[in-house]
């Protein structure tokens, strides 16, 4: 990755083979820029105008001005809002009513395109507005002072409490429904504490709520549930069975905004041998399945749904159960028999899971609670799983490892290595989090971890096969 | 860790003049603009950091397209 500097004293690119990153500190924003955005913004940085940047690209390449002009619309917004109070549109914009952003990340692709066209908008948004209200006392100037007294004012002790004691934070859980209160129980069971025995300095209080049942007669009614954390509603018209999932995905927020995290990603994060194994990626492509696989074979787990990262790269060890989808039951059943007593669970988008706890992550019964802390690694690998479903595996000649040789299909796998613009790119897909507001110091220090590891795809057709693979190929460098 | 002190003095050693990014890329993106997207994509901003979760609105996530009435926040 190659500094490129600018004149523009509030724009920083970088450039990596044939793409760029461009970081606006005006607006702690980063931006992905094909080639002809990268030669605009250096055009327009020379110090040319519009029109002589325009036909200096012309010239160069060989394409016609409408060719160049939609990206000449992006760049020069995003030059000139760099730098600017006022919103300069470009002088012959096409673009001031409609997209011209069409980049592959649907998400990304609406917010630039409202960057471009609603100054206010991004004026009032900050990383900050992304923490959940519970954590927001917590992260200011007095955060030691409120965190030693937090832990006052807990109401009386009763059966219907369950407390869940992380190290770090505790969740102090009211809930009426028994059937759900013993589940909670069992589910957490090491983790259970005394209210007189909490060790962690903050303390959630959560409470369920069923919804309407006293009024309804009809045997076929579902019955509702709601979530209140501090006495506020978090979720409503929450089934039975989705009730662990909403809680626990609120507990491993909590939990990590509480922390002093840098970036939070959504991923695993497992460790072996001083070894740290990064899983990113969107939902369902099997992090999770792979996950348990892997617990199962020496690795200690940090965390199943998110990759969090402190100031110096060390990743937080994040409890909670794995969350192991219908799909995988039967392929995990041998390595995990509890799963088969397990209740079922659903996810609301419709999918059914299970939760085991990874040997690792357990706390010896009667010891102290520690569970939530940060994890230092010598080496790392962030390798995005690609779960090819039993299909055989079409190997690539470009692909730089792979482990088949005279490996049985059962045992392979593909190895393809990704630029670190690239990994970015798919790294925040599944989904991120700046603990801050951005800066060009963290962006430079993101990419320089991301230089420094292995980074690629792994496309396997079944656990074993990624563990093999992990198995022969270790990272020795740091 | 060194990797942030390692990574700051690698890209100080891969700077180049940027006359000389311009010039590597006036001729570089000619033939590179008709094989690769042309379109500039936000990867961090303010307005899309949000908690990573296992289901989440306008994430491309194949199981997660009729979650809009969930009620969570």
């Amino acid at each position: 990755m190659q500094s490129i500097p600018l004149q523009h004293k509030y724009l920083r690119l970088f450039i990596e083979g044939e793409q760029g990153l461009i970081f606006c500190q005006q607006r702690h924003s980063l931006f992905r820029l094909p080639p002809l955005s990268i030669a605009l913004i250096l055009g327009l940085d020379s110090g040319v105008g519009r029109s002589e940047c325009l036909n200096q690209v012309s010239r160069a390449s060989g394409l016609a001005l409408p060719e160049i002009e939609p990206a000449m619309d992006e760049v020069w917004d995003l030059y000139h809002l760099a730098s600017s109070n006022s919103l300069p549109r470009s002088p012959q914009s096409k673009s001031a009513n409609q997209p011209t952003f069409t980049g592959s990340l649907s998400r990304s692709t609406a917010d630039i395109t409202s960057v471009a066209s609603s100054q206010s908008s991004m004026q009032t948004i900050h990383y900050r507005d992304g923490l959940y209200f519970e954590v927001l006392p917590f992260k200011s100037a007095t955060q030691k002072k409120t965190l030693s007294v937090e832990n006052q004012g807990i109401a009386p002790c009763s059966e219907s409490f369950v407390t869940i004691d992380f190290g770090s934070i505790a969740f102090r859980i009211e809930c009426q429904d028994s059937d759900f209160r013993e589940m909670l129980l069992a589910l957490f069971d090491r983790y259970i504490r005394d209210d007189n025995l909490i060790r962690a300095p903050v303390t959630v209080q959560f409470q369920i709520q069923s919804v309407g049942i006293e009024e309804n007669n009809d045997p076929q009614f579902q019955k509702h549930y709601r979530m209140l954390s501090q006495q506020r509603i978090v979720a409503h018209e929450i089934t039975f069975s989705e009730l662990m999932p909403t809680i626990i995905e609120r507990m491993q927020i909590l939990t990590f905004q509480l922390s002093a995290f840098r970036f939070c990603y959504h991923g695993a994060a497992l460790i072996k041998d001083q070894q740290l194994l990064l899983l990113p990626g969107k939902s369902g492509v099997g992090k999770s399945t792979l996950t348990a696989y892997l617990a199962t074979k020496g690795y200690q787990v940090c965390s199943d749904e998110m990759i969090v990262l402190d100031d110096d790269f060390n990743v937080l060890n994040l409890p909670a159960p794995l969350a192991i989808k219908s799909g995988a039951w039967s392929v995990l059943q041998a390595y995990y028999p509890q799963l088969a007593e397990q209740p079922v669970w659903q996810h609301k988008d419709g999918r059914k899971l299970k939760y085991v706890w990874p040997q690792s992550m357990l706390p010896n019964a009667g010891k102290v609670n520690s569970a939530s802390h940060w994890c230092n690694f010598q080496s790392a690998d962030i390798i995005a799983p690609n779960y090819q479903n039993e299909r055989p595996l079409q190997h690539e000649q470009n692909n730089e490892q792979n482990n088949k040789g005279n490996m049985p299909d059962s045992l392979s796998a593909n190895f393809s290595s990704f630029s670190v613009i690239d990994m970015l790119n798919l790294v925040v897909a599944g989904g991120y989090q700046v603990g801050k507001e951005l800066s060009a110091t963290d962006v430079i220090d993101l990419i320089g971890f991301f230089e420094t590891i292995r980074r690629g795809q792994l496309s396997y057709s079944s656990n074993e096969a990624a563990f093999h693979f992990l198995s022969s190929n270790t990272n020795g460098k740091n | 860790m060194n990797k942030n002190n390692q990574a700051q003095e690698n890209s100080k050693n891969d700077e180049l003049t940027p006359e000389q990014a311009r010039r590597q890329f006036m001729k570089k993106y000619g033939k590179l603009a008709a094989v690769t997207p042309i379109a500039v994509t936000a990867l961090m901003t303010p307005k899309t950091s949000a908690a990573p979760k296992s289901c989440k609105e306008h994430q491309g996530n194949k199981h997660c397209v009729n979650s809009a009435s969930s009620g969570f926040n």
